[in-house]
């Protein structure tokens, strides 16, 4: 579904991406794990074109989107989950989902797909009208994935969507995570909880210094002695 | 006498309000001061006086002519001059700003000269009475015209998609695009209903106090933009209820006052309200996220 090749992408002078090469397969959860800094967000910035790529190839579906805009990329139904969730706290909640389906001018948010999706999400449902910067982070995190619900997006690129959630909210939000990928969609997930990552997603890469250091299975690379001391701790 | 001051004040309130809108908004989206716009309300002007003198048009195709060709001006200096600079310092574009401003002032200063040209009289003068109570027939276009266009703004901003993509680009540009939100095209938008509405009140201008120059947009454009930062810069409601007031504070001090005072204290008002609310009457402090 996704191909990444040779990619090569930073912040104006300062690369961070040295030849990132990757696949994922429709239908899969993958995860992307690493130390800090080892571009893990830089990543999945490039591929939804919030940064430009200096070089190499961004192939979705087959087609070729290195050179697409941010705009166009999400048109295509890629949703990127940013960290920090990227709620318009201005707006309220409906209206947040309402603007996701500029991603999709096929789709109006008619009553039938808003209760879809508060039926999914009930907890957005009781703080439809409310603004959304008066939800509290585990809400927030819920309405940026239920946005990229909206939007009717195949894939999912999310970017550490545990971040500051209590360990309880961080099950809720990885059952979540199950359940939109039980429903058809593919995501690349970026964690710092590699451990509890892992465990829900098909497969991992670990990323060292803007490069792919390691590939495979998750559960292989949970057992691997080498790579848990560096990255699981 | 007090209703005549009144609609008076209703009258030029509306002419404040309706440039207004334009810093208030181009702000919400860009964080940039659009120094040229009173310049583009002065073209506004000269839009329709050209589109009245030499094409004979009636008021009612002036006005969304008007609209439509200013509006694509506000659209064609977006690009040229300010989208360049997006990623550039804000002082930068404000400077770039104040000579987009000056350039206009100065073209139109070539091409009609300096003397200040008579506003055909686009509509028959008629004075309505009703009992004691006296208004103009301009007058009563003006506001009810206004208030129109503010009302029709409000819906669009409050209720459509591209309203709430222009409240989403207010809060935060970088993930909009995100969302399937091509910025761009919200910006070039926003310009564009921004230039439109000053030319209305260009045009406006040029129906209550027929004489106009190309350095009209000056002191106007100060006071509209008093206006958007009374009210809060970057509030489309606060737009409004700021150039109301100054509407009001400036035919109110002209009628007890000699003239001469009048802009010291529409400025005064705007350094007292800032003293006590900096951000503007309806302005969010401004928050650092975290």
């Amino acid at each position: 579904m996704l191909v990444i090749e040779n990619l090569h992408a930073g912040y104006g002078p300062i690369a961070v991406l040295h030849g990132v090469s990757l696949h994922v397969d429709e239908g899969e959860i993958v995860t992307l794990i690493g130390a800090n800094g080892a571009g893990k967000s830089t990543t999945l910035r490039t591929i939804s074109r919030l940064i430009p790529a200096a070089s190499g190839t961004i192939l979705y579906k087959n087609e070729n989107i290195t050179r697409c805009k941010a705009h166009e990329i999400a048109r295509r139904g890629i949703a990127h989950v940013p960290e920090g969730r990227g709620i318009f706290g201005n707006l309220t909640v409906i209206e947040n989902l309402l603007l996701a389906t500029f991603a999709n001018r096929t789709r109006s948010m008619t009553s039938p797909v808003i209760n879809e999706l508060f039926d999914m999400f009930p907890l957005l449902g009781d703080r439809r009208r409310q603004l959304a910067s008066t939800l509290s982070g585990g809400e927030q995190q819920i309405l940026a994935i239920a946005r990229a619900f909206a939007a009717d997006a195949d894939f999912f690129i999310m970017d550490e969507p545990s971040m500051g959630l209590s360990p309880i909210l961080v099950k809720n939000v990885f059952s979540i995570i199950a359940d939109i990928n039980r429903r058809g969609k593919t995501i690349l997930l970026v964690e710092q909880n590699a451990i509890m990552a892992l465990k829900y997603s098909n497969r991992a890469y670990v990323l060292e210094n803007g490069r792919i250091a390691a590939e495979g299975r998750s559960e292989d690379i949970t057992a691997n002695e080498e790579l848990k001391k560096a990255y699981l701790g | 006498m007090i209703v005549q001051q009144a609609l008076n004040a209703l009258q030029l309130g509306s002419i404040y309000a309706l440039i207004a809108l334009g810093y208030s908004m181009v702000y919400g989206v860009l964080r940039l001061i659009n120094f040229a716009h009173g310049d583009i309300f002065m073209i506004g002007s000269y839009a329709a006086l050209f589109l009245a003198v030499y094409l004979n048009m009636p008021i009612a195709l002036i006005l969304p002519l008007a609209f439509c060709a200013v509006g694509l001006l506000g659209v064609t200096i977006e690009r040229l001059a300010y989208r360049p600079l997006r990623t550039a310092p804000r002082a930068s574009a404000v400077i770039t700003a104040l000579g987009v401003g000056l350039f206009l002032e100065t073209i139109t200063l070539a091409v009609v000269g300096p003397e200040p040209k008579k506003f055909p009289a686009l509509i028959d003068l008629n004075i309505i009475t009703i009992g004691a109570f006296t208004a103009t027939n301009i007058q009563i276009i003006i506001i009810a015209v206004s208030i129109a266009l503010m009302t029709a703004l409000d819906r669009l901003i409050a209720k459509t998609k591209t309203g709430m993509a222009m409240r989403a680009l207010s809060w935060d540009k970088t993930y909009a695009p995100l969302f399937g939100i091509n910025v761009d095209k919200i910006i070039s938008f926003t310009f564009a209903i921004g230039a439109g509405l000053a030319a209305v009140a260009g045009i406006f201008v040029g129906l209550a106090y027929p004489i106009i120059d190309p350095y009209m947009g000056i002191i106007v454009g100060w006071k509209a933009f008093v206006s958007a930062v009374i009210g809060g810069i970057g509030n489309v409601k606060g737009a409004v209820v700021g150039g109301f007031l100054l509407g009001a504070v400036e035919i109110l001090s002209a009628a007890f006052l000699p003239s001469t005072y009048k802009d010291m204290i529409v400025f005064g008002l705007l350094l007292i309200i800032l003293l006590f609310r900096p951000s503007g009457l309806f302005g969010v402090p401004v928050q650092k996220k975290v």
